[in-house]
């Protein structure tokens, strides 16, 4: 049987494979959520580290109280990529690596240019809103998290993580209205 | 339909879509969201650390908390010790002291006796 997350953390006070038992359990979810918040794999996995290397100096001091090590660690994160963001709000990221797993697709080549120029529209849309708002379409979309573990992650009621999600949905039909508009515009 | 309604079928829908549970009457109404909801899921799909680095990361994890593993007991012995020296001084201190006492006390017993004498 699995061990329960709540018992590794205790086993890994004083055993340094403990930890590692956890970090193979969330490694691909941390990085995944911070890749989609900061659109490249360079910094997702400089960031990845932080957080794991955070984690571990508080490890000592951690305890569950309701919170669980993945949601604590997925605190973690979102406060490391909102720092990223932060200290590199005067450079435009644009995320383009993901697109590479385009290449894999069967389709023809025009469908394959038509769907590469809907996701980059997309994610640059994304990218335009805020903080909040991305990060609640990341934990619902990439990592498929429900309403309780968002609010935890970001310490808000599931009530206000539901009007947060709307109002997410409804900043990014906006922002695609509006690309369209301009593109319109410009055409 | 009410706002809070939508955005719980949205956030349903954002995980299994599939337009079962939506009212009919609701649903073309939703369709233009729903659509959005699926453009979502298409533009993020799970992406995956490349092996080395998770490899590297890991090794590295384990190393450090064996080192703060160590650290730690190493930290807790020192107290320990500490303590116990601390609780030996102390103890040795209050024994002086009562000696001390007792040795002045009996001094000047012997001053008084020899007057008396």
């Amino acid at each position: 049987m699995e061990e329960s997350d709540a018992l590794l953390v205790e086993r890994a006070k004083r055993d340094p494979e403990a930890f590692g038992i956890l970090y193979e359990r969330y490694v691909n979810q941390i990085y995944n959520y911070l890749y989609y918040r900061v659109g490249n794999h360079h910094d997702a996995e400089d960031l990845t580290a932080r957080t794991f290397f955070q984690a571990l100096k508080h490890i000592g001091r951690y305890e569950e109280r309701g919170l669980s090590f993945g949601i604590y660690l997925h605190r973690i994160a979102h406060n490391l990529a909102s720092n990223w963001h932060r200290d590199h709000s005067w450079q435009e990221v644009i995320p383009i690596e993901h697109l590479e797993t385009l290449e894999d697709s069967e389709e023809g080549p025009q469908s394959l240019v038509e769907q590469q120029e809907e996701r980059e529209i997309l994610f640059r849309a994304i990218r335009n809103l805020s903080s909040d708002h991305q990060q609640v379409l990341i934990l619902r979309h990439v990592e498929q998290m429900d309403h309780a573990s968002i609010a935890k992650i970001m310490g808000r009621s599931r009530g206000a993580v539901k009007a947060l999600y709307h109002r997410a949905l409804v900043a990014l039909r906006k922002e695609l209205d509006q690309w369209h508009k301009d593109r319109q515009g410009e055409t | 339909m009410k706002r809070s309604e939508m955005a719980d079928i949205l956030f349903a829908y954002a995980e299994r879509p599939d337009t079962l549970g939506i009212p009919e009457c609701e649903a073309a109404a939703l369709q233009p969201w729903l659509q959005l909801v699926e453009r979502i899921n298409a533009a993020m799909p799970p992406v995956q650390p490349s092996p080395t680095f998770v490899r590297s990361l890991g090794r590295e994890l384990r190393r450090r908390a064996g080192q703060q593993i160590a650290q730690r007991e190493r930290l807790q012995r020192t107290l320990l010790i500490g303590a116990a020296v601390g609780s030996i001084v102390s103890i040795a201190s209050i024994a002086g002291a009562v000696i001390f006492v007792l040795l002045r006390r009996r001094g000047r017993a012997q001053v008084m006796q020899s007057t008396v004498v």
